[in-house]
């Protein structure tokens, strides 16, 4: 078990920004894990669920078919997975098409089930690969010629290795090609280093030489020194190579240590166990190329090798060449050797597929602007079907727009700007200069405007996606107060049921509000500000979609909408609620947003608006049940928290309300501003989770078989909440 | 020739008839005593008018006094505000005073008023008499309409008169114009090694 959670986590840390050191268990890891593999291999979306410690895999495909187990090798080819057959104990079956059969058996809820042993073996394959990716360390320590030679030939060296304080340098395999592991050489890389100064070391036959400052580097100042003379004699007593240290003290002195010359990598430390009549642990640098120093015996050969190398276009230095080893070092180089890498596929990497393969697509219905085009039109155009595939193929031949696009997405990624406002800014000047091209571009000088406005969303998709992590994940970060306080707030208002906000019982159905809070909790899934706004719509079509006309002459509008919306917004509570609004109306075309997407997103807006300033006054409610309600109604820490000065404040500060995102931001127009809520103050009881649960687990009685892969962004919402809970509420314990 | 795009917002509070007028003059019909699924939050309507062709994007809001305050979270950016009593009910005539207020104060002159007193059918209940109605909304540079949505009386007149004067005011033309000369020229020296990249 110790070792799969170590390996899930390493995974993870690869996928690049998710930060798993708040989340302890190891079935939490696996599910964001696969969270992770959708987000960044493929659109396949994977969840595992745990339940009495059992693991459950249940997986879709993207449009909710059932989980076709080649889905899950593909994910997993992206990851160049290999592995070692254990029972077969052949190295083997790199791909995972030829990976042992996997054996499904159909759920009741058409979902394919994978069972527990099944997922174990996975887990097992991916270790393996994973040990087998990661382990060219390992591999160094079992098959390097040098330390090979030193188990085999040079016994007596280990002896000596283990008489003193002596550590091992390895050149690299490849490096060590068709050297004669001499003596000589392996003594030039035994080495002592200097009590007083670490970066100095000397090695057994006495070749000076210091590591640079930081370790990542070292040089040879100078060929062995007096002190060995015959090397085949050894007494490790009479002859101690570190007493070169006072005695060369002025060599190494002379030497600037951070300015080495012909300087060799370090690729990675660690230690290597020698077995033998007594086991020995020694401390171990593995090094991109051997150590020389003039007429040592693999000079000439090293040269020979070199002047190959460059014949070839390869560069000198084998740390350069081979990149699979240094370039993938972690900056921080650890003792630990879980330092590999498994890179997934950029899907995204190709810019014209990108452009042809929309991202899931199958998740979004024709676009309420081309359907409204439809309608309104009585001479509808026929749509040619290659439309999409039009900007694409021209721009293939406009080199400058490309370039245009490829420049301005490097210029962004170079030099962000540090404000999202800015980056808006930035954003919408680069895509209107972009646009600009086209139209200006003979290739588009007969373009109908729905082609222009075709590639227009394209570049913007394209853009989007390409500098997400960057706007959004930052911003995400950077807010993450106001993110959590707004989180926390809808947390706090779930007690609110439909007649609080005067909605008929008789006017929406139970499951259209499911579904309508569904597609909401989608919201965070996606990278483009379209797809959000897709996204947002989606939910408000399923309210409107079951809404029933009332029974006189006022069919349902607005009136009857608003407050279904703010329901379905506290129950689904979608994660970084406010980033997610922050980015779609900052980002998203300014044309687009007068159109019915634009007019839903308003609503959204204007639903968490009211959520941020909603008090008693707002609601059919009682105002004490109100605050007690909202404050929670436990009343176990209430006394010890009233004269504790620990008051964590809500609602969230003006400056981040989303009312101002989109409300005038002049000063004299504040009182028109929906009035802040003159809340209590929110005191420690208030974020205790009320004597039962606090926090609201909405799937604890659900079966897995009853989940589904859009459940999960909700699961890990109620987990964070659940942990967030509990940390304060030690720390308050603490306190 | 371009399409002028005006944005409309529409004020009333609850149960004035607001969605219902929408919905008669977008889409001529009226839901009377019957269940409908047809939804009227966001209409669309094109029309052509003094030789413009014009795209008419109505936004209803909820009138609900609850809501008041998330009025201008709607009407920012709205070329016109319709605004919505009930002839029968004085209370929603001094809400839409409230808006009217309110919209004045926050978008000045830039946004064209139309106030309709609707339920026009039910004069006979009538509380809010026509010449005050007209008179304040002269007083605040708006037009007055009696309308009735049952009886599709005076509805296309009133957003003919609208958009007339949202036209006046000038509109948002949403045919883009080519710049010749890209103003960021950030890529220039990037552009040899890029494409052959895409394009292979």
């Amino acid at each position: 078990m110790g070792t799969r959670l170590n390996i899930l986590s390493w995974q993870l840390q690869l996928q690049g920004g998710l930060d798993l050191a708040g989340v302890p268990s190891l079935h939490c890891r696996i599910y964001v894990l696969l969270l992770a593999t959708n987000l960044n291999v493929t659109s396949f979306e994977l969840k595992l669920m745990s339940r009495r410690c059992t693991h459950k895999l249940v997986g879709c495909g993207d449009t909710e078919t059932n989980l076709k187990t080649s889905s899950f090798r593909n994910a997993l080819r992206g990851w160049n997975v290999q592995y070692r057959d254990r029972d077969v104990n052949t190295v083997g079956a790199q791909t995972p098409d030829e990976w042992p059969p996997l054996k499904c058996h159909k759920s009741p809820c058409n979902h394919h089930v994978v069972d527990d042993r099944q997922v174990k073996h996975w887990a097992e394959f991916i270790q393996r690969g994973a040990s087998k990716m990661t382990s060219f360390f390992d591999y160094e320590k079992e098959n390097n010629a040098l330390l090979n030679a030193l188990r085999d030939e040079y016994k007596d060296l280990i002896k000596l290795i283990s008489q003193s304080e002596a550590s091992i340098f390895v050149p690299q395999s490849v490096s060590l090609e068709n050297l004669d592991i001499s003596r000589d050489l392996v003594e030039t890389h035994l080495f002592y280093t200097n009590i007083d100064k670490p970066t100095q070391f000397v090695t057994q036959n006495g070749v000076l030489g210091t590591f640079n400052t930081k370790k990542t580097m070292l040089s040879v100042i100078s060929p062995p020194q007096a002190l060995v003379t015959s090397p085949t004699q050894f007494d490790p007593l009479a002859i101690s190579p570190p007493t070169l240290f006072k005695s060369q003290r002025a060599q190494f002195e002379g030497y600037d240590c951070d300015r080495p010359k012909s300087p060799i990598h370090v690729l990675r430390e660690g230690h290597i166990t020698f077995e033998g009549e007594h086991k020995i642990h020694v401390p171990l640098v593995l090094i991109s190329e051997p150590l020389q120093y003039n007429d040592c015996a693999w000079d000439s050969k090293m040269a020979a090798q070199d002047k190959k190398s460059k014949e070839f276009g390869i560069r000198k230095h084998h740390s350069a060449s081979t990149v699979d080893l240094s370039k993938d070092r972690s900056p921080e180089r650890s003792n630990s050797i879980v330092t590999g890498t498994i890179r997934p596929k950029n899907l995204l990497s190709d810019f014209l597929s990108g452009l042809n393969v929309p991202i899931n697509t199958p998740f979004f219905p024709d676009s309420p602007e081309d359907r409204q085009t439809v309608t309104a039109d009585p001479n509808p155009q026929p749509k040619k079907p290659t439309r999409t595939q039009l900007f694409p193929t021209k721009l293939k031949n406009a080199p400058d727009v490309l370039a245009a696009i490829r420049g301005f997405e490097r210029e962004f990624l170079n030099n962000p700007p540090k404000t999202i406002e800015d980056q808006s800014k930035l954003f919408r000047s680069g895509l209107d200069d972009i646009e600009n091209r086209i139209l200006a571009h003979p290739l588009w000088k007969d373009a109908e405007e729905e082609e222009i406005e075709d590639a227009e969303e394209s570049i913007e998709k394209y853009m989007s996606n390409k500098l997400f992590t960057v706007i959004f994940e930052n911003h995400c970060k950077a807010k993450e107060t106001a993110n959590t306080s707004l989180t926390n707030r809808i947390h706090r208002l779930r007690f609110i049921q439909p007649h609080h906000l005067d909605i008929k019982p008789d006017i929406i159905d139970e499951e259209s509000l499911r579904a309508a809070q569904k597609e909401l909790n989608r919201l965070n899934n996606y990278k483009t500000p379209r797809e959000k706004l897709y996204c947002i719509w989606n939910c408000c079509r399923a309210i409107y979609n079951s809404l029933k006309g009332t029974n006189d002459a006022n069919p349902s509008g607005a009136d009857e909408f608003l407050p279904i919306l703010i329901y379905v917004v506290i129950r689904a509570n979608p994660l970084h609620l406010f980033s997610n609004i922050q980015y779609v109306s900052l980002f998203r075309h300014p044309n687009k947003m007068i159109t019915e997407m634009g007019y839903y997103f308003t609503h959204l807006v204007s639903a968490v608006t009211f959520i941020e300033t909603v008090d008693s006054k707002r609601l059919s409610i009682d105002p004490d049940e109100f605050q007690r309600k909202f404050n929670g109604e436990s009343s176990s820490i209430r006394g010890r928290s009233d004269s504790s000065e620990s008051v964590v404040t809500y609602p969230p500060p003006r400056s981040d309300s989303v009312s101002d995102l989109v409300l005038f931001g002049e000063e004299d127009n504040v009182n028109m501003m929906p009035t802040q809520l003159p809340l209590q103050p929110t005191t420690v009881s208030t974020i205790v989770p009320a004597s039962q649960s606090s926090v609201q687990l909405t799937y604890l009685d659900h079966d897995y078989e009853q989940l589904r892969v859009t459940d999960v962004a909700n699961l890990l919402r109620e987990y964070k909440m659940l942990a967030e809970e509990n940390k304060r509420l030690r720390n308050m314990m603490g306190k | 020739m371009a399409e002028k795009q005006f944005k409309i917002v529409l004020l009333g509070e609850g149960r004035v008839g607001k969605t219902s007028l929408v919905m008669r003059y977008c889409q001529n019909v009226f839901n009377d005593k019957q269940n409908s699924t047809v939804q009227a939050s966001f209409q669309n309507k094109r029309l052509n008018l003094d030789g413009h062709r014009i795209n008419l994007a109505v936004w209803d809001t909820a009138g609900q006094e609850r809501f008041h305050a998330l009025g201008p979270i709607y009407y920012r950016d709205a070329n016109g505000a319709l605004l919505v009593y009930d002839i029968t009910d004085n209370d929603s005539f001094v809400r839409v005073q409230n808006w009217v207020k309110e919209l004045r104060k926050m978008l000045g002159g830039d946004i064209v008023l139309a106030i309709a007193g609707n339920k026009s059918d039910l004069e006979r209940n009538r509380v809010v008499s026509q010449e005050r109605a007209e008179e304040y909304a002269a007083q605040v540079g708006a037009k007055h309409f009696n309308t009735s949505a049952k009886l599709s009386k005076g509805v296309n007149e009133l957003f003919l008169d609208l958009t007339q004067r949202m036209l006046a005011a000038g509109g948002v033309a949403t045919k883009r114009q080519p710049v010749v000369e890209p103003t960021l020229t950030f890529a220039s020296s990037t552009e040899n090694n890029s494409s052959g990249k895409c394009c292979g």
